[in-house]
């Protein structure tokens, strides 16, 4: 029986050696094999990770852990699942598994026999993941240390793409003169999308355009292949994979190769397209393939909440017992980033903890956009407080919102045709993720049509929490689950779901120095608490018992008699809403009366200031 | 399973493309590929269709058979069909191409240098690759009532079988040629060699084969020759699957189609294709092969390209109705059913509901004597903010087959009617749609219809009734098709509807453009016990349970309603003679009562219009080819309750003294001033359901003041009189 050391660097061995012992049927057996492997999590952080270990450390063909969002899918492949190889000196013959490689593969004498009768045709699908865009910093401090404790020597190397080795052997081949196009086209599309260089002391060079959703991204993105439940993942998803790694470098240019062999004349139209061809098969150095064993959907990216449910439910109750005076502590701290302003800052602690939790038809439920009016109009406030939020969630982005940023940044993704592949957009984001719009940055000036469709895509992800992908010939939208925090001088021209004008307590005379009383309060086992306790929130399962049912219902019939306008069904909506997210900050499950009254006064006091603003205008 | 016998099978296939028949119209036998074959002999058709249905009928076991292994029978058929061409050539053939010529010069050269000896008894053509000779192309028809396969669902399986796709082309290539046998001459001998081709690949034959050279050991080298080899139209093109078959979350799949000879240039990128043909892996050679490893690339070999319309994909999709469907549609109630089923998470407002069913369905054109009478019913939705009016625009423009939706603000140059653009690098003008212009036999959604920009507006006018659009722009001048049914949401212009102005005043439109709606609506969010509990509740429920709570009904389902609505747009009712007296009545009533009460609405011809449009779309939507004077009362009652809608304060007024004595009223009008005051229930229900008041609460009327010794009715419940 194989070690611990067998399991992890020679899977491939230990399939061969089930697929002969079981046969072509027993699928299963290898799945259960591995399941069996990893099913603790200390054993799962044994594995190293593709998302914190450079590429160079791993040796090729061995298992991997890749946390990742799936950007997008290409067709199913079709490949030898069985194939037969022959001795060349005694022609006896022998079966192999094609699954989980790249490349059919058998000992110095023998040979393959690609005609033979006994191969078997199969279908696997190739996902194209890329890191999970907008994870914070912590996020990933926090996992590479988790698997670090176990003595992995890079723990302590920031996650960067490493390939110079590689890349050597593929520069030293002569360029063809299509190569040089092909880059050039790649190149141009990257002007419009300025991405950081990671490769460090190195002459700036073009890369295949790796399609992050966000600019400034970096990580290794991966073409992750799946054998089963192809129809069960969607765009956008988080998995972990675990699965084995190839980075053969045969993978990247054998279409070339095929082109300048000699005496063969091919007759063109069967090829792909050059940028299909760079988009399917990168560089394994960039691009390593990584074949999927086990996937785990991840319900949350936070390290330090744990993913079984009883573990979890364990850490609930221990973090009620000190639930008090823990929101009491996080709204102190609110209160000091929204300026003093202590609605805002209950305003603002619901909208962290808000999270889409269901659709009733096309209609989102439990979104909760905030837009805080009256912010100070500096580019300063903005950063501050999307520093301040990163330092808590596990995914944001700030988004900056000129008219330079409009007119040329591309929010939704689209098809590309030529390439056969989605290009990413800022909008393509994973489920929970923060987004900051800075309002404050806009100035008067003309909005190009690409403006005004990338306006109205923010406009339809804040209303109906979905984003329009644009197919060419036709559109289709994705739901998305993106909470949006909207920081203008006055109302916005955005909708959202919760108005709240910004009501400083005292005249701040700098920014800096007053984020940086924040540091005192921040400290790490206090910022390790909010993680787990922000984390936390989103993952409660909320209800209305039938007697706060009835007495809501009354209450809002008996609101609508004295005045019917101050109480129309948006505002319902809102305020049902926001007394869910006031009991799950007390991580209450169920509302009270007194959450119920709190909620009612906070929007009511939301609706005077409101109206006292608009009246000194 | 025993492999089968194909020697027997071929002679099966001659059998059939000799003997296969259909019944003609006269009664004759009409042989189908019989006839065909003989325009084949001659050269004047190329590609042959095998339809499967007919195999089907001719030997099931064959079309299995050819279904799960259609390359090989392709190769037979061919073989087959060569065989038996020579029998239904009738007469010289003219030389279509240089090819032709080439096969007829190297046939007479084999019978000149065999003139005698064992070669002549064989056929001359057995030496040529038969793809050389071969003049025809060979397609399947995939049988008729098979369904097509999603994209996704072609899998492994599916390797080798003839599948039947559909999709939208998102990638054409140029067409080229592609060689299929290339012929090669000796620079030695001088003879010919010839190398069939199959693969996308092949290496290029180099030594002379031909006896005189391997005897001689001369080591002629091979040339090839253009113009003996044989070349067919070759053009790749890749589809992708309609977005109604993508489950959600998922990228849409595309596949790689290979078109040769006919059914090449068939398609363009977008549009939407059928296609049948034969699921096959790619085959590379060589080291190509080795440097695959594990992969093969599949492709989809093209036997029958079929381009759809959008209208004739929606036909598809609008199949019959099965029993059960119909059941599900046609119960009693199916009018109300088919109403709240219309945006079914919008909680109220049913005969707003109503209205937009009929809009869907829309009227009859009419076109006597060249003036045409548009069947399209527009409808304005008006209110206060926040009553859910763009949530119903926006479910239609879901639900309607075609439509657009715009807001009249924020539409771009093109705006709502059409623009001339200047093309970048040809300098050509093009003239370009806007939403009115693309919505053609559609639905248009405008949002903020009073925020609409004044030139718009004015196109509008002529939208609304002629439905087309002139242009008279940069040399241009062209009348568009425009024949669209508009659906506008427009806000109040005080922010809050007005009831002591009148409309135009509220909505700052002109009435030349409000008289063209045939309904108006005014949505009120108004505040009342009961509805507001039932709102709170139906509000709680889906915070509480993520799902729309149970209602009485189920709401149909979209595609339901879309295909229903399908059949009912074919449907052209015709309105009959004995009716037309009775609307006219209807309508001088109505043109009276507008006179009497201070109206605020208008009842002009175009009212009358209006009924008819109505009563037509809802004589389609019981399927019925004649309207009846059910459909004329409820035409109007919509359009009673419309007008009620518009003038709030009026209705306040009557309400007052409540609906019983409104009805007394209407009552107490019909009865004639003299001699016995005594009217008719049955006019009385009549009357009373039109001006829009509920059977029932007619009932209740005549019984409350039957109890106060008003009137008295009599023992049949016929007649009211007065006492």
């Amino acid at each position: 029986m194989p070690g611990v050391e067998d399991w992890t660097t020679n899977p491939l061995g230990i399939v061969q050696s089930l697929y002969d012992k079981h046969g072509s049927a027993d699928a299963e057996k290898i799945k259960e094999y591995f399941h069996g492997k990893t099913e603790s999590e200390t054993a799962r952080l044994w594995i190293p990770s593709l998302n914190d270990t450079p590429l160079h450390f791993l040796p090729p063909n061995s298992l991997v852990r890749y946390r990742c969002m799936i950007q997008d899918m290409f067709d199913p492949e079709f490949y030898m699942g069985e194939y037969e190889v022959s001795d060349v000196n005694t022609k006896a013959t022998s079966m192999k598994s094609g699954k989980y490689k790249d490349i059919a593969e058998c000992a110095k004498h023998q040979e393959i026999n690609t005609d033979s009768e006994n191969n078997v045709t199969m279908e696997r699908q190739t996902l194209y993941c890329v890191p999970i865009p907008g994870e914070t910093d912590w996020v990933k401090t926090d996992y590479s240390d988790k698997a670090g404790k176990k003595g992995f020597p890079s723990s302590s190397v920031a996650p960067n793409r490493t390939k110079r080795g590689l890349e050597e052997e593929e520069t030293s081949q002569p360029d063809t003169p299509m190569e040089e196009e092909s880059r050039e086209a790649s190149r141009s599309e990257e002007n419009k999308r300025p991405r950081t260089e990671v490769v460090a002391g190195s002459v700036p060079r073009t890369d295949p355009d790796l399609n992050y959703p966000l600019p400034g991204e970096k990580g290794l993105p991966c073409l992750v292949k799946i054998y089963e439940e192809m129809d069960g993942f969607a765009v956008n998803d988080t998995v972990e994979f675990i699965g084995i790694l190839s980075v053969d470098p045969a993978l990247a240019h054998f279409h070339e190769e095929n082109k300048s062999d000699g005496p063969q004349s091919s007759i063109d139209g069967y090829e792909e397209p050059m940028e299909e061809r760079n988009a399917h098969a990168p560089p394994p150095s960039l691009v390593p393939r990584l074949h999927s064993i086990i996937h785990l959907k991840l319900k949350h990216n936070n390290p330090n909440v744990p993913t079984e449910k009883a573990k979890l439910n364990s850490d609930v109750s221990s973090l009620r017992t000190e639930i008090s005076m823990l929101r009491r502590q996080i709204l102190s701290a609110l209160e000091q980033v929204m300026l003093g302003d202590s609605l805002a800052a209950e305003y603002f602690l619901c909208h962290l903890i808000s999270s889409v939790y269901g659709r009733a038809d096309v209609m989102p439920l439990g979104k909760f956009s905030l837009n805080l009016t009256h912010c100070p109009p500096t580019k300063e406030y903005g950063q501050l407080i999307h520093t301040f939020i990163q330092a808590l969630v596990t995914k944001s982005h700030f988004l900056p919102l000129s008219i330079e940023n409009m007119n040329n940044l591309r929010l939704c993704p689209e098809k590309d045709y030529t390439a056969n592949r989605l290009k990413s957009g800022v909008l393509q984001l994973s489920a929970d993720t923060s987004l900051i719009i800075d309002e404050t940055q806009l100035q008067p000036g003309q909005l190009e049509s690409a403006g005004v469709k990338n306006i109205t895509a923010l406009g339809n992800l804040i209303s109906w929490q979905k984003v329009e992908y644009d197919f060419r010939f036709h559109r289709q939208d994705f739901l998305s689950n993106i909470s949006v925090l909207i920081l203008s001088e006055a109302k916005s021209i955005l909708p959202s779901d919760c108005l709240v004008p910004l009501n400083p307590a005292c005249k701040i005379e700098s920014l800096q120095r007053h984020f940086s009383q924040l540091d005192v309060i921040l400290t790490p086992e206090f910022l390790s608490h909010v993680r787990r306790y922000l984390t936390i929130c989103k993952l409660l399962e909320y209800t209305i018992d039938d007697n706060m049912q009835k007495a809501i219902q009354d209450d809002f019939v008996e609101m609508r008699k004295t005045d019917h306008k101050s109480m129309t069904v948006e505002d319902f909506h809102t305020l049902l809403n926001l007394v869910r997210l006031l009991s799950l900050s007390a991580l209450e499950t169920s509302p009270t009366q007194s959450m119920w009254e709190k909620a009612k006064s906070m929007k009511s006091e939301r609706k005077r200031r409101i109206l006292a603003v608009n009246s000194s205008q | 399973m025993p492999p089968r016998d194909y020697a027997a099978d071929k002679e099966k296939i001659k059998t059939f493309l000799r003997e296969f028949y259909v019944d003609s119209e006269d009664g004759g036998k009409d042989f189908v590929y019989g006839q065909q074959l003989v325009k084949i002999a001659h050269r004047e058709q190329v590609a042959l269709t095998i339809d499967l249905d007919n195999i089907a009928d001719f030997d099931p076991e064959l079309k299995e058979a050819i279904e799960e292994n259609t390359r090989r029978y392709t190769a037979l058929f061919a073989d087959a069909i060569q065989e038996v061409l020579p029998d239904y050539k009738e007469r010289e053939v003219v030389h279509k191409d240089a090819l032709d010529v080439y096969i007829e010069h190297r046939l007479l050269m084999e019978q000149k240098n065999h003139p005698d000896g064992q070669e002549i008894t064989r056929d001359p053509r057995n030496k040529y690759p038969a793809e050389l000779m071969r003049r025809f192309e060979l397609y399947f028809k995939a049988p008729s009532h098979e369904k097509h396969q999603l994209i996704r669902e072609v899998k492994a399986n599916c390797i080798g079988k003839l599948v039947q796709v559909k999709g939208i082309v998102t990638r054409t290539t140029e067409v080229k040629p592609m060689m299929v046998v290339a012929t090669y001459t000796c620079d030695t001998c001088g003879n010919e060699t010839y190398q069939p081709i199959n693969s996308p690949s092949f290496m290029p034959l180099i030594m002379c084969p031909s006896q005189d050279c391997t005897t001689n050991r001369s080591g002629g080298r091979l040339y090839l020759q253009s113009r003996g080899s044989k070349f067919v139209k070759f053009q790749e093109i890749k589809i992708q699957e309609h977005s109604d078959q993508v489950p959600v979350g998922n990228i849409p799949r595309s596949l790689t189609v290979i078109c040769r000879g006919e059914t090449t240039r068939c398609t363009l990128p977008g549009d939407h294709v059928s296609i049948t043909g034969v699921f096959l892996p790619l085959m590379k050679q060589g080291f190509g092969q080795v440097q695959q490893g594990l992969l093969s690339e599949t492709y989809l070999e093209a036997h029958r390209i079929v381009k759809m319309n959008k209208t004739e994909d929606d036909e598809l999709g609008a199949e019959e109705l099965t029993e059960d469907e119909i059941k599900q549609v046609a119960e009693d109630d199916f009018y109300d059913k088919l109403a709240s089923s219309i945006a079914p998470e919008i909680y109220g407002h049913e005969d707003v509901k109503k209205a937009l069913l009929l809009l869907l369905v829309g009227g009859v054109d009419k076109s006597p004597r060249g003036m045409k009478i548009r069947g399209n019913i527009n409808i304005c939705l008006m209110g206060d903010p926040g009553v859910a009016k763009s949530q119903l625009l926006s479910y239609i423009d879901r639900l309607a087959p075609r439509s657009q939706y715009t807001t009249g603000r924020g539409s771009s140059g093109v705006g709502l009617t059409a623009a001339v653009m200047k093309d970048p690098i040809t300098g050509e003008m093009t003239l370009e749609g806007g939403a009115l212009v693309l919505a053609d036999q559609g639905v248009c959604c405008i949002d903020e219809f009073d925020k609409m920009m004044e030139g718009d507006r004015t196109a509008i006018h002529e939208v609304m009734e002629q439905q087309t659009i002139s242009i008279a722009k940069a040399g241009i001048m062209t009348s568009l098709n425009a024949r669209v049914s508009i659906l506008a949401a427009a806000n109040p212009a005080y922010g809050r509807y007005n009831p002591k102005k009148s409309i135009e005043q509220n909505i700052q439109l002109p009435a030349a453009l409000l008289s063209r709606f045939d309904l108006l609506w005014l949505m009120q969010d108004k505040a009342d016990r009961e509805n507001d509990l039932r709102l709170a509740q139906h509000i709680t429920y889906v915070h509480q349970h993520n799902i729309q709570p149970p209602a009485q009904f189920t709401p149909l389902e979209m595609k339901l309603m879309r295909r229903y609505i399908a059949l009912c747009k074919k449907k052209q009712p015709v309105i009959p003679e004995n009716l037309a007296d009775y609307i006219t009545g209807a309508y001088v009533e109505m043109r009276k009562e507008a006179r009497n009460s201070k109206d605020t609405t208008f009842t002009s011809a175009r009212t009358l219009l209006a009924i008819l449009r109505l009563s037509t779309a809802l004589a389609r939507l019981r399927l019925a080819d004649a309207v009846e004077k059910e459909d004329v009362n409820e035409a109007m009652r919509l359009m009673e309750m419309s007008k009620d809608s518009l003038n709030p304060a009026h209705e306040m007024h009557n309400r007052a003294h409540n609906v019983t004595d409104q009805i007394f009223s209407i009552v107490r009008e019909m009865a004639p001033t003299k001699g016995l005051r005594s009217v008719k229930i049955t006019e009385v229900m009549e009357q009373c359901v039109s001006k829009g008041f509920k059977p029932d609460q007619v009932d209740a009327c005549i019984e409350e003041y039957e109890e106060l010794n008003v009137w008295q009715t009599n023992q049949a419940h016929t007649k009211i009189t007065f006492i």
